[in-house]
């Protein structure tokens, strides 16, 4: 079933991985046309290709909460779990910010408390500047270390609660 | 009971002539037709389940090509009901003969189970190592570097530039020699209709209206 997790996925934090997104939020991405068209099927290849073709992060905008194609990916990734190797692969990628960003946040969501710090901590160096989508459509000029930041400190972004990590 | 049924009361007449004016049915021939009717669906039910098996089914394969969902857009078509399928309005599934209405339900539908166990794979993703991926971010980079300004790339860019001048240049002399030609063509007219509705006295003809350039008032 494409809106299946994959069987052989491991839970986390106690529970089915794609319920860490929220259920609206949820059944949101997999009405998408986005999801149906791009992301079927995907494995952990040809995500990079879609990853590469990102240029903008965001939860969800407009009137309708229409997800954004970040928010697609990442339960995507959700959905396959990939192994960790292939996460700090993501992070570990210089040229591509928003491949970067991608895997931070996912990190963030499926990570131990000792792996998000370790691998989050150094884009905080990393200043490249990167575009993101607010609620009513509108983007915006942000930075990577400021969206790690965002990760690292507060509870809520792109629309999906953080699990809990403690504090630094 | 008085009421007996008509065939009843038929019963009970000793002569048992059929004088009654109702329909009957030749019994052999529907039996006939019923057994064959059964023989015909069992074989279906069979077939339809004939599909591969389990361990012989692909892995879920990721789809290379766009999926169009505007090329009838727009468009008007006559449709009657004895249509065949693909003709019908919607969108038509040549692999399961069937049409949907939506493009959502049609996506919805080429991801699903039946559509992809008709094409032989089965619903399982295969997982990527991280070589895999690697070599992925390799190839990738390596293609949009080649993309642009390399070597190889300006050697194409510029032979490419000089095909499309040859073919400017080509054309614009084809244009030329048609023009020239259509004159000629022209000119040959004209003289023909001088030569053939010409009247030897000037006056006459302009009378009637066979002038020269600028006779006309």
């Amino acid at each position: 079933m494409a809106n299946r997790t994959d069987p052989a996925a491991k839970s986390v934090h106690g529970t089915n991985p794609q319920n860490l997104v929220e259920k609206i939020l949820r059944e949101k991405i997999h009405q998408s046309s986005f999801w149906k068209e791009q992301c079927f099927a995907l494995t952990a290849e040809t995500l990079v290709d879609k990853a590469m073709e990102l240029d903008h992060i965001g939860g969800t905008y407009g009137g309708n909460r229409k997800a954004t194609p970040f928010m697609c990916l990442t339960l995507k990734m959700l959905q396959i779990q990939p192994e960790k190797e292939i996460v700090v692969e993501f992070i570990k990628n210089q040229d591509y910010k928003y491949v970067r960003v991608l895997g931070a946040f996912y990190l963030r969501l499926v990570g131990k408390a000792t792996d998000v710090y370790q691998y989050l901590e150094p884009l905080y160096n990393d200043y490249r500047k990167i575009r993101q989508r607010s609620a009513d459509g509108s983007f915006f000029l942000s930075h990577v270390d400021e969206f790690i930041d965002q990760l690292l400190t507060t509870d809520y972004c792109c629309d999906i609660t953080l699990p809990r990590v403690p504090k630094r | 009971m008085i009421l007996l049924s008509i065939d009843h009361a038929f019963c009970l007449q000793a002569s048992g002539v059929d004088n009654t004016a109702r329909r009957k049915w030749d019994r052999q021939e529907f039996l006939e037709r019923a057994r064959k009717r059964e023989v015909d669906q069992q074989a279906r039910r069979n077939s339809s389940r004939d599909d591969s098996p389990p361990g012989e089914k692909k892995p879920l394969k990721h789809r290379d090509f766009e999926v169009d969902l505007t090329a009838r857009l727009g468009k008007t078509q006559v449709i009657t009901q004895v249509a065949p399928l693909d003709q019908q309005a919607g969108y038509f599934c040549s692999v399961c003969n069937c049409i949907v209405k939506d493009s959502a339900n049609y996506l919805d539908h080429i991801n699903g189970k039946k559509h992809q166990k008709a094409l032989g794979m089965s619903m399982r993703v295969e997982r990527s190592t991280l070589e895999q991926v690697q070599t992925r971010f390799e190839t990738v980079k390596r293609k949009k570097a080649e993309g642009g300004l390399t070597d190889e790339g300006t050697y194409e860019m510029s032979i490419q530039f000089e095909m499309r001048m040859l073919k400017q240049q080509r054309e614009e002399e084809e244009r030329k020699r048609q023009r020239k030609e259509r004159k000629k063509e022209k000119k040959r007219e004209k003289a023909l209709e001088d030569a053939g509705g010409e009247i030897d006295d000037p006056e006459v003809a302009q009378a009637m209206g066979f002038g020269g350039f600028g006779m006309k008032k």
